[in-house]
């Protein structure tokens, strides 16, 4: 570089950590905008489109935002529970195509999720690797989670208890891995699916245990066996792992039509049959509620922009102040080599290319940050769809 | 090579005036200008290089009369013609030796800079002694290198006349005579005419003219002055 502009080039690399203090300066004050910018943009870009290819859920009464995120996110805790017989009774009249969703518990910290073979085709997912859950025990994990666990088909994941401190509580249920979804770039990468009721074993709805049929009278576990009715004390051995050897054992007591799902994805096979059901929700004093997750969560994003409003006000005036510090720089700078100019006027330099000089090095600085600034922003935006999934999952 | 006629000049709001009736100085000529501080002695070679214009009277450097040039004409003809050497050097603390040398190329486009520029600096630079410290910058250098490549710097132009204002200033007395003998014998190798300021008595040897501001007399280097030749008058307006 010659001439004005390679002075300028020459005194940034002179005075490095004034160059690099300016320019860090500047790139923080712009990257953080616009990193938010970039995340809330594809956060309403996700959100949005997860909750448009969700025509409509079913639910307890409640918060319509809890249960469209714990359908659509497998967000825990939320929302309480719906019977299983709600899923039947939107079947039931064949308006829709009814898919129960249980999501109560965790396999190393992402989300277990209890439901039906439907769901699959319903959210266009493929298995990358092996096969859909076919019995007790199996599960599907999603490609971030093969990722994060470094699990493959015929490892196994357990189950995280509900509450660490409970000993006397449900076991952990070993799962066997029995594929792994292709990339969807949606919520259901970071979740592991099971089949319903793999998931209600997990509760601790059903379970399996040695056969005390097989037992001898005189067996330690044996209370009392009289007539075909077998007491039994606690000392009999329950499973952890579902096997071909034990999976016959495992059983439920109680109607299943009891049984919890945390949310019904219902699909309508038509905009009357949508309209039927809706009404049907909505009247009387059913304890359920329908929502429409596309509109809950525009309004969810009305909020979220109003509030993006103000983080641009504050962002506007960071930069502002920002810049009057550069500008304060700038002025002490040109009053330290108020000499350094002189001589260069002196010797036959114009004042044009005095300024030149002067915009070229902040010219350079601005170059730099600008280009750290777009990388950064790049970067945001290449990771952003994976944090805002995992914002979204993960935040139980 | 140098022709003043009745030059005025006067600062805004000063007091002070300096008059000079008539001043020639020849190509080749080495002339030192003596006097103590205020006389007008910095101002005279400001005058010379158009940095500033007098109040009335001319100035022609080269054949050419300063004052009448435009602002822009004026720049490129100093840094094309004059060649400058202050006495605080005034080197650019950024820059190595080699391109504080260069420095003239990179702030006026008019210079017709070419590879062989670069090939003279370096030449300079061995001339000077400065080989070995092309690489270095100012803050690296003692005063007598530094002065060296400021002396560099106000050649490497090949200007017509050399202004040195109290280039030895800041020199200890044996930089001095060293740095005095290196301007004169490259100012006698490029047959350019110079012009320094000074106060310093102790240096006024080797120069053809010495001219006394105080006195208002011009004198053969080494003689006592005697007093009737063109005036330079400082005075009280």
């Amino acid at each position: 570089m010659k001439g004005p502009l390679g002075l300028a080039w020459r005194y940034v690399l002179f005075h490095k950590a004034k160059s690099l203090i300016l320019v860090a300066c500047i790139v923080l004050t712009t990257i953080l905008p616009v990193a938010v910018k970039l995340l809330v943009w594809q956060f309403d870009q996700k959100i949005v489109a997860r909750a448009a290819s969700t025509p409509s859920v079913v639910g307890a009464k409640g918060s319509s935002l809890d249960l469209v995120l714990s359908a659509l996110y497998f967000k825990q805790g939320a929302v309480e529970p719906v019977s299983y017989a709600e899923v039947e009774q939107a079947r039931g009249d064949g308006l829709a195509t009814a898919i129960p969703l249980h999501c109560m518990f965790t396999a190393m910290d992402y989300p277990v999720v209890g439901t039906s073979l439907e769901y699959f085709d319903y959210r266009d997912l493929g298995v990358g690797d092996g096969t859909l859950f076919v019995s007790l025990g199996d599960c599907v994990v999603g490609h971030k989670v093969a990722e994060m666990l470094s699990v493959n088909v015929g490892d196994q994941l357990i189950s995280d208890r509900a509450n660490v401190l409970d000993l006397a509580g449900q076991s952990p249920l070993k799962l066997k891995v029995v594929g792994v979804l292709g990339a969807s770039r949606t919520p259901d990468d970071w979740a592991v699916f099971v089949d319903l009721k793999t998931a209600w074993i997990i509760q601790g709805l059903g379970h399996g245990h040695q056969d005390l049929n097989k037992e001898s009278p005189d067996s330690p576990v044996l209370i009392a066996s009289d007539s075909g009715r077998i007491i039994a004390n606690r000392g009999v051995v329950s499973y952890i792992e579902i096997t071909d050897e034990n999976v016959d054992s495992f059983h439920f007591h109680g109607d299943t039509d009891e049984f919890p799902v945390t949310a019904v994805l219902v699909s309508a096979n038509g905009f009357k049959e949508e309209t039927i059901l809706q009404g049907r929700y909505e009247s009387g004093d059913s304890e359920v509620q329908f929502v429409r997750p596309e509109i809950v969560v525009r309004d969810l994003m009305t909020i979220v922009f109003q509030v993006n409003r103000f983080f641009n006000a504050n962002a506007i005036l960071i930069g502002g102040s920002t810049a009057m510090l550069l500008i304060l720089v700038v002025l002490l700078s040109l009053r330290l080599r108020k000499r350094e100019m002189e001589t260069m006027f002196r010797l036959g330099c114009s004042r044009g290319t005095i300024v030149w000089l002067q915009v070229g090095e902040m010219g350079i600085i601005f170059g730099v940050a600008m280009v750290l600034v777009l990388l950064g922003s790049t970067w945001v935006w290449s990771v952003s769809g994976d944090i805002v999934e995992s914002l979204l999952v993960n935040s139980r | 090579m140098i022709q003043i006629e009745n030059l005025k000049f006067q600062y805004p709001r000063a007091e002070f005036m300096l008059r000079l009736p008539r001043l020639v100085v020849e190509a080749g000529q080495r002339v030192a200008i003596v006097g103590p501080s205020g006389c007008g002695k910095t101002t005279l070679l400001n005058l010379i290089s158009g940095i500033t214009l007098p109040l009335a009277g001319t100035v022609q450097v080269c054949g050419e009369e300063v004052s009448a040039m435009s602002d822009a004409s004026r720049r490129n003809f100093r840094i094309a013609k004059i060649g400058m050497v202050f006495q605080q050097f005034e080197l650019v603390e950024y820059l190595d030796v080699l391109n504080n040398i260069l420095l003239p190329f990179s702030i006026n486009s008019t210079l017709p800079g070419s590879s062989g520029m670069r090939c003279r600096a370096i030449e300079f630079a061995e001339a000077m002694g400065l080989k070995e410290k092309l690489t270095r910058r100012p803050a690296q250098l003692s005063q007598g290198e530094q002065q060296r490549v400021a002396i560099c710097r106000a050649l490497i132009t090949e200007p017509g006349v050399v202004l040195a204002d109290e280039p030895t200033g800041n020199l200890d007395p044996e930089n001095k005579r060293r740095i005095l003998d290196l301007i004169f014998q490259l100012a006698e190798k490029q047959n350019q005419t110079l012009v320094v300021v000074t106060h310093d008595m102790g240096i006024l040897s080797g120069f053809d003219r010495v001219v006394d501001f105080e006195k208002m007399r011009f004198s053969k280097a080494g003689e006592k002055s005697s007093g009737s030749v063109d005036s330079a008058v400082g005075d009280q307006a």
